[in-house]
């Protein structure tokens, strides 16, 4: 433990920025795959664990585009839409067909998905570690805000995190299709009912959330090597975080995919011991105080 | 058959439950059968059956492929001369998935079969570990290509008369790098210094050691901040706000592969490289200073940093014509693992023409203090020796320089002195009880 | 005298195993079998939980590392001090887990489907990073090397060399055995009845008076001892102890073996074992495509077969005897 560390960068007001604003750079990458995954799983009830394949997928997409392009709003465009057409074919042609089956079967065939989709990642674009360059319209010197450095990019992150985060929220809860959606996450039949195409629906949430894991992907590829696999670590933390912030709940997934963030930052300064185990023993402290989660409604 | 079923069961008759297990049972029975078949026969005079395990899953299947691939360029070479010992290789990879179970498994598999001559392990230092027990009880003649934990051929406990390494003992390597950060620091005063390294034993070998020599060599040095993220860790950018904060001259990294690439690219952000003396290891390999070049565009130059596997260190042609020949074979730069592991197939192939047989416990001798000549050599002899107390090479080319933006991507090359390193690394062994004097 | 009848698989397949090394004694047969064997030992036991009360743990693997580094610590680090024997270091090795399911079940029992899966999962990771910070105790990262040493077994003042792997496969195949024979009965009694109604409609059982929680817990435990068991062995036959051994990936092996093999059929988890093990021997020199391979026959069996191999048979047979009745 090193609380002498922790102390002197919380007394300092430079260092609390330059953490929390590392924090909420983690937060944001996690929270476009938690907030994907927390719509499939809530509406759909189906425990995507192929989700951070599709992150991975958003990343090698972006890859390509930028070598074919080199133009990153391009990527930020194109790329996620693509992984929203895998999203579609996985979900007509595989998932479709286990709905009625039980939970560990859905799993079983996501977690399949994952062996084929890093598979065919390895083969499309190589065993190579790649990158793709910070794009130039950010290689601009970083700003510095109380003796803290604030690379340009992570600004652009943190603004367009923002407005994602909201303009996700306002989606679901007030205009109509985001109506459809909570619909269908409460009682599909009776949407089937009065006539909505419930596969359809199904259909649109699952490519809408493979779409976001996408995003996550292009956003993180300036930051971090893209590998194959590169999707298994992120996949976890975000189940955690869906689970912790409740299904279905977008502000609580933002809320603590935040709280992770910072549990890392500050974490890492202060208790360095501990931080393999940090997000489980959260979780764990979670489940056991609130065991619908930190945010959830009481139904499973 | 009904018969024998009827009577087995009498009078309750066949049940349901009795005709699943029965098949079930069968069914284990079948499935063993290809167990009992031999590995497959050979017409002709038999062929040597070289072995390798190594990871080709996600994203350690850099380290398998380019292992594999340095091992069917040797092979490949000696067939067209016709073999060794007239005999043709065949060599067969396969697939331990970073999995401790699967490696000595399959170690376990080949040393069983008793048709494999040399197995080659290729896994992650984890592995190797497990790898070498097993060369040890079932006594198979075993390379290790890409581990370069210490204690694996240190450790005068666990040695095995069949267990060699062909890859560099950190201990080594960081004899090295501290000696040459020590002289340039001393020469420009670079005090304070922090280390960061992924928190598993490689990691942590590589900072204990570069630490210890470090004070040694220049004993003005400060350690002020350890940092230890996780193996493959993707989010750098709080490791680098500590460092900063920390206001060092100089840094000391043990990250590879991925984790250099994304330290550097979120440092760059900050201007890391710029603010701070970066000393590394690992960055010298092609498979990160590609995706390096990638990231910034250019290799960021004014970092210091041991190489790997680089055309002009050594600075000869043996090793500048080995480098492209591979290059131009498979269309991508060869790894440290790939020469690591090309170097095994030489001493391998030096041993078996001394010994004029296969036979492991023939060649396993001739292996003991052996010395070839290889691309990796120290200059001007070239040479290499697998060191007989501890079956561990020494006498490689251990060279750090300066960073570029011109291939080869490094320049101001200094080739620093084994009788150093030895020196250095016999004090420790003393202190631990490792060396009898 | 019924039970064992109607159980005549389990001591064909017992005789089996005994018998065949003994005509043809290859060592890949020793030791690939003795592979299964310990993993079909895990997958049964995690089956107790999925197949027959319908909850599914991603922890199991915590218990599969209690046992195992309880065996690895204890020959390693207390052979010197101790006589201990490798039934005595097995017999604490399922204490151990048993106890660490206690508590670890205490906790998860008390949630409900996914949270009860992701609880499991957090204890299990504690556990991993637990033992990747003790390094002093657990070695750390690099787990307990240098081999385990196996004392010697005295059988009726015989002693058994334990370091041949067919000494060490005849001891995995007793002690499986004799497992699947008490879970078997375990899972046919009563008690078992009691849990596929859990698993089959919770809230009638509730209605019925029966402490759904409790019963929960006890199979939780019971299936806590013997995946504790299966690391031990598992321990002696690699000759140590890793950190992978409490990962959550280890845990989704049984559970392949499981879907593979057949949920609702006690032998379902063993043919499971078999067929994944063999799968991946196979596959081991695929090496580009493994995943690829080993994916797509999962995905394969989920689209059209979608149940295990056990449980088709079963429902075929089910079948065929209506028709003939």
């Amino acid at each position: 433990m090193d609380l002498a560390s922790l102390f002197s960068c919380l007394g300092s007001p430079g260092c609390i920025l330059g953490q929390v604003i590392g924090a909420v750079i983690i937060a944001m990458v996690l929270f476009l795959v938690a907030s994907g995954l927390s719509l499939i799983l809530g509406v759909l009830g189906v425990m995507n664990f192929a989700h951070g394949s599709l992150y991975m997928i958003g990343a090698y997409f972006t890859y390509t585009l930028m070598e074919a392009f080199g133009n990153f709003g391009l990527a930020l465009f194109l790329a996620p839409i693509g992984v929203g057409i895998v999203g579609i074919i996985l979900e007509r042609f595989f998932i479709k067909r286990v709905y009625g089956l039980p939970d560990l079967y859905q799993l079983l065939l996501t977690y399949a998905f994952i062996l084929v989709l890093d598979d065919m990642a390895k083969l499309v674009w190589g065993i190579f570690d790649l990158s793709v360059p910070v794009p130039s319209w950010f290689r601009r010197p970083p700003v510095t805000i109380m003796g803290t450095i604030i690379p340009f990019y992570y600004l652009f992150i943190m603004l367009a995190g923002a407005a994602l985060v909201l303009g996700i929220w306002f989606f679901l809860a007030k205009t109509k299709f985001g109506k459809i959606i909570n619909a269908a996450a409460s009682d599909p039949e009776m949407l089937m009912c009065v006539g909505m195409n419930v596969p359809l629906v199904y259909t649109s949430v699952f490519a809408l959330g493979s779409l976001l894991a996408g995003l996550g992907g292009v956003i993180a590829s300036p930051l971090r090597s893209i590998v194959p696999e590169m999707g298994n670590s992120i996949i976890i933390e975000s189940f955690i975080i869906v689970v912790i912030g409740g299904m279905g709940n977008i502000i609580g997934t933002f809320l603590v995919a935040l709280l992770f963030g910072l549990m890392r930052s500050f974490g890492i300064l202060g208790f360095p011991f501990f931080e393999l185990a940090f997000i489980y023993i959260l979780m764990a402290v979670v489940l056991i105080l609130r065991p619908s989660g930190l945010f959830g409604r009481a139904t499973a | 058959m009904e018969k024998a079923l009827k009577k087995k069961i009498g009078r309750r008759g066949l049940t349901r439950r009795d005709f699943l297990k029965t098949s079930a049972t069968s069914l284990v029975g079948v499935c063993t059968i290809p167990f009992l078949a031999p590995r497959a026969a050979y017409a002709q005079k038999p062929a040597i059956r070289i072995e390798g395990i190594s990871s080709f899953t996600g994203r350690s299947a850099v380290t398998g492929v380019t292992t594999r691939d340095a091992v069917n360029m040797w092979a490949e070479g000696l067939n067209a001369q016709g073999g060794l010992l007239g005999r043709k290789i065949e060599v067969q990879f396969r697939d331990s998935q970073v999995k401790i179970e699967e490696s000595t498994r399959l170690a376990r598999a080949a040393a069983a079969s008793k048709q494999v001559d040399l197995l080659l392990d290729c896994c992650s230092s984890l592995e190797s570990f497990g790898v070498k027990e097993v060369s040890r009880d079932l006594k198979i003649l075993t390379i290790t290509g890409t581990s370069k934990t210490t204690e694996l051929t240190a450790d005068p406990k666990t040695f095995s008369p069949f267990h060699f390494r062909s890859s560099p003992s950190n201990i080594h390597d960081m004899a090295a790098g501290a000696k040459y950060a020590a002289d340039i620091c001393k020469k420009n005063g670079w005090k304070r210094w922090a280390m960061i390294a992924p928190d598993y034993a490689y990691g942590r070998e590589n900072v204990m050691f570069f630490i210890r020599f470090l004070k040694i060599y220049y004993p003005e040095a400060e350690i002020v901040a350890e940092l230890w993220p996780k193996l493959y860790e993707p989010d750098f950018t709080p490791y680098i706000n500590k460092i900063m904060g920390a206001k060092v001259d100089a840094c000391f990294t043990s990250q590879w592969g991925g984790d250099i690439v994304a330290l550097l690219e979120q440092g760059g952000l900050y201007g890391f490289s710029d603010r701070v003396k970066i000393f590394t290891i690992d960055l010298g390999d092609f498979t990160a200073i590609n995706p390096v070049i990638k990231a910034f565009g250019k290799f960021p130059p004014g970092i210091f940093m041991g190489t790997r596997s680089n055309p002009i260190v050594p600075d000869t042609r043996l090793n500048s014509d080995w480098f492209y020949a591979f290059k131009k074979r498979f269309n991508y730069e060869p790894s440290g693992w790939s020469q690591q592991t090309y170097t095994a197939c030489l001493f391998y192939q030096k041993a078996v023409e001394k010994a004029g047989t296969t036979d492991q416990d023939a060649v396993r001798a001739a292996l003991e203090n052996l010395e070839i000549v290889c691309p990796w050599g120290t200059p001007p002899g070239q040479k290499c020796v697998l060191r007989g107390r501890d079956h561990q090479i020494i006498l490689y080319t251990e060279a750090w320089g300066k960073t570029t933006s011109k291939m080869p991507y490094v320049e101001e090359v200094l080739n620093m002195s084994w009788d150093d390193i030895i020196k250095v690394e016999s004090e420790w062994l003393k202190e631990k009880g490792w060396l009898k004097t | 005298m019924r039970f064992i009848r109607s159980n005549s698989w389990l001591l064909f397949l017992a005789s089996f195993l005994a018998i065949f090394p003994l005509i043809i004694p290859t060592l890949s047969f020793v030791n690939i079998v003795s592979e299964m064997l310990i993993m079909a030992l895990f997958a049964v036991s995690l089956n107790l939980l999925i197949g027959y009360t319908g909850i599914i743990s991603f922890g199991h693997a915590a218990f599969f590392a209690v046992g195992s580094y309880t065996v690895g610590i204890m020959l390693q680090r207390l052979s010197g001090f101790l006589p201990l024997a490798i039934p005595a270091v097995l017999l604490c090795a399922m204490i151990f887990s048993g106890f660490a399911a206690l508590v670890i079940g205490y906790f998860c029992t008390r949630l409900s489907s996914i949270y009860f899966s992701f609880l499991t999962l957090a204890f299990s990771q504690i556990v991993y990073a637990i033992i990747i910070k003790w390094a002093s105790f657990t070695g750390g990262d690099q787990g307990l090397i240098g081999g385990i040493p196996k004392p010697p077994l005295s059988f009726f003042g015989f002693p058994i060399d334990m370091t041949s792997p067919f000494s060490l496969y005849y001891l995995i195949v007793i002690l499986t055995i004799l497992s699947f024979f008490f879970l078997k009965i375990v899972t046919d009694s009563p008690f078992g009845w009691i849990l596929r109604s859990i698993r089959d409609n919770p809230e009638r059982i509730n209605f019925l008076g029966i402490n759904v929680k409790g019963y929960q817990m006890i199979v939780f435990i019971i299936s806590g001892i013997f995946t504790g068991l299966a690391g031990g062995l598992m321990a002696l036959h690699l000759s140590g102890s890793y950190p992978d051994h409490a990962y959550w990936a280890k845990n989704a092996e049984p559970i392949f073996m499981i879907m593979v093999g057949g949920l609702r059929i006690f032998a379902g988890p063993i043919l499971g074992s078999v067929i994944v093990t063999e799968l991946s021997a196979y596959l081991s020199s695929y090496i580009q495509m493994r995943g690829l391979v080993f994916g797509g026959i999962l995905i394969i069996m989920l689209m059209l077969i979608r149940e295990g191999l056990l449980d088709v048979l079963a429902s075929r047979w089910k079948a065929i005897k209506r028709c003939n009745l």
